[in-house]
């Protein structure tokens, strides 16, 4: 018995996202947010955050480009939105320079990168 | 065609506004040409006269009123604060030398006309239930931050110099992060998408102020906000997330139309989810700069 993405959707194929291009400019400032204290609630919940919703977002992607669930494409674009916005703000806070990255790069880097890791196990 | 205005507006004056903007806003008849035209010009002129915004605001609120008429009011009402709000009386007209003088600039707009919309904007934005019209509200209560924000630079710029702080900096609009938490925290999902909206274009106007007193207001201001917004963007994001992974997680064979049915049913959560996740941007990415 399978699930409703494994009999609708291929989540494993890779999708592109062009909103998540936008990330890649250069960031160069330092601000200080990391340094204050909403920042440990803030990345604590983020990291996952960006996790998940980028499964969604690609199970949203590869839904909404069957002719039939065209319905939710306007779902699927808000849900990239946010996601990107997530990543973006992540990536200016670290004074991240993501240039010439894969589009995909700055989230897989907020969830896999080491060092990122551990300066949020740090605060 | 003239049109004779008032040299000042007051509540008597709602039903001639009315009928002046619901001329303008309508196509040309062919029996009466020019008379769009007219009304259009005369609703030009009335953005500078006193008493004239409350009076486009009222017909606004007025939910009786028709759409496009309430829509006309609207722009008029941002077109008046953008344009005069900020404006303060110069003492010696700026003129090129061998330049025509200039005519005389509009007087400021009164401390009345803002204090009455002011005590009413708000509230009137948070209850309405129109996408569009919504929309231009919080766009309009940006407007009157920023305007509000400009007038009082001056007096913050020297109680900043003077030693003081942003923290200290007199309250612009006090009751506008009040009211606009207080929706936040509404059972209604319109009213608090509603007062997302108005806290997204605020912060996103007041954070593009480039002066360093309005940027020293602006930190003062996010510093205030964040923890709330902070809160309500996992609490949005957190059920989003779960909500989606339900669906990835339909049992197979599930008819694709209830996933679908399911998934148009979030639209408005996921544009609730945007409006803090953007509105959290500006306060994180502008709110704290490098010391």
């Amino acid at each position: 018995m399978g699930t409703f993405v494994s009999d609708h959707c291929d989540v494993h194929q890779h999708v592109p996202s062009r909103q998540l291009t936008e990330v890649c400019g250069v960031y160069d400032r330092t601000p200080s947010f990391a340094e204050s204290p909403a920042a440990h609630a803030y990345f604590s919940f983020v990291l996952p955050m960006l996790k998940q919703l980028n499964s969604s977002v690609v199970f949203l992607e590869t839904i909404s480009a069957k002719d039939e669930f065209r319905s939710v494409a306007d779902v699927y674009r808000d849900t990239e939105k946010v996601l990107t916005t997530m990543a973006k703000t992540v990536a200016k806070v670290r004074g991240q320079n993501c240039t010439g990255l894969h589009p995909r790069r700055p989230v897989c880097r907020a969830m896999t990168d080491p060092d990122l890791q551990l300066f949020f196990l740090e605060h | 065609m003239s049109i004779q205005l008032p040299s000042q507006f007051d509540a008597n004056h709602i039903e001639m506004v009315h009928t002046l903007l619901k001329v303008a806003a309508e196509p040309d008849q062919p029996s009466a040409p020019g008379r769009r035209k007219a009304a259009e010009q005369a609703v030009q002129k009335c953005l500078f006269v006193p008493g004239f915004v409350p009076v486009v605001h009222a017909i606004f609120c007025n939910t009786k009123v028709a759409h496009n008429v309430r829509f006309v009011a609207i722009v008029c009402a941002k077109n008046a604060v953008s344009q005069h709000w900020g404006k303060t009386q110069r003492r010696v007209p700026f003129r090129r030398r061998g330049a025509a003088p200039s005519p005389p600039a509009p007087p400021p707009a009164s401390e009345a006309d803002k204090r009455q919309l002011k005590s009413a904007l708000l509230q009137s934005v948070l209850r309405e239930s129109d996408t569009l019209l919504a929309r231009h509200g919080a766009l309009l209560a940006a407007l009157v931050v920023r305007a509000e924000v400009r007038g009082m630079g001056r007096s913050a710029g020297r109680s900043v110099g003077g030693g003081g702080g942003p923290s200290q900096a007199p309250q612009f609009w006090p009751d506008f992060f009040p009211t606009v938490m207080d929706g936040l925290r509404s059972e209604s999902q319109d009213v608090v998408f509603n007062a997302l909206q108005i806290l997204f274009h605020a912060m996103d106007t007041f954070s593009k102020m480039k002066i360093l007193v309005h940027k020293m207001l602006f930190q003062a201001q996010s510093a205030r906000v964040l923890p709330a917004l902070q809160q309500l963007f996992q609490t949005l994001a957190s059920n989003l997330s779960t909500d989606m992974l339900s669906i990835q997680q339909l049992p197979g064979g599930t008819p694709p139309s209830f996933a679908v049915q399911k998934i148009s049913g979030m639209r408005q959560r996921v544009k609730l989810c945007l409006f803090a996740a953007k509105t959290l941007r500006r306060c994180i990415v502008n709110g704290y700069v490098r010391e």
